[in-house]
């Protein structure tokens, strides 16, 4: 988890055309939250979200509203074990058909469905299973994040 | 009544909300919306979101403002 305040632009680079992307204009106190655009299978469109950049997390996750406003079933859906820095629990497991990250599109994303509790101000992180499709650059001296496809 | 993201930031620091309308700014970020739902709450904003959600207009939720002081998050 990322330990200062991240506030100001991030960018997207899509491979060699070096084009901005998204911009992250407001970090919350020592964590860096991000735009995201999820596709809805109910709407057939993308959702707006802000969601965590989190590191220390090696997979996305959603509050389970947000799987159930873009019209996944949870209890549908495998059930797998996912370990927390303070516990371990039983989630549902989606693969989401599509993450959109400024006008970087990615396709089949696992993500687990996991409650946030309201003082976590967080609806689900971008883990390291979305983020190591990147570079990933926190220069933190200018309030950027920038993530550049690999 | 359309508000930019900053306007928003300031007028519901420490709530969460949820916009309809809202228009795309530079480098595919939110430039701004219209309020329809705000609390201190999320859970309160995600259970009554359902009736905006489907909205035509592009729409989003965010968290407005800074954590309350004295308040670490590890997540």
């Amino acid at each position: 988890m990322l330990g200062n305040t991240l506030k100001g632009l991030a960018c997207c680079y899509n491979g060699n055309q070096r084009k901005n992307g998204a911009i992250w204009k407001w970090a919350i106190y020592s964590c860096s939250v991000i735009l995201v655009q999820l596709w809805s299978v109910a709407e057939n469109k993308y959702k707006d979200i802000s969601l965590t950049l989190d590191t220390g997390a090696s997979v996305t996750t959603l509050t389970p509203e947000i799987f159930y406003a873009l019209g996944y079933e949870p209890s549908s859906m495998p059930k797998k074990k996912l370990t927390t820095a303070s516990d371990v629990t039983i989630v549902s497991h989606f693969s989401l058909d599509a993450i959109k990250i400024g006008n970087i599109e990615l396709k089949n994303i696992d993500a687990y469905a996991l409650k946030f509790p309201e003082e976590s101000f967080s609806m689900g992180v971008i883990g390291l299973n979305v983020l190591r499709q990147f570079d990933v650059e926190l220069l933190f001296s200018q309030h950027i994040v920038r993530l550049i496809k690999l | 009544m359309y508000k930019t993201i900053e306007q928003i930031h300031q007028e519901y620091d420490g709530q969460w909300v949820f916009l309809i309308n809202c228009t795309e700014g530079e480098h595919h970020s939110i430039a701004g919306g219209e309020v329809v739902l705000s609390s201190e709450r999320r859970d309160k904003v995600l259970r009554e979101m359902n009736q905006f959600w489907t909205h035509d207009s592009r729409t989003y939720i965010l968290y407005a403002g800074k954590y309350p002081e004295g308040v670490s998050v590890l997540l």
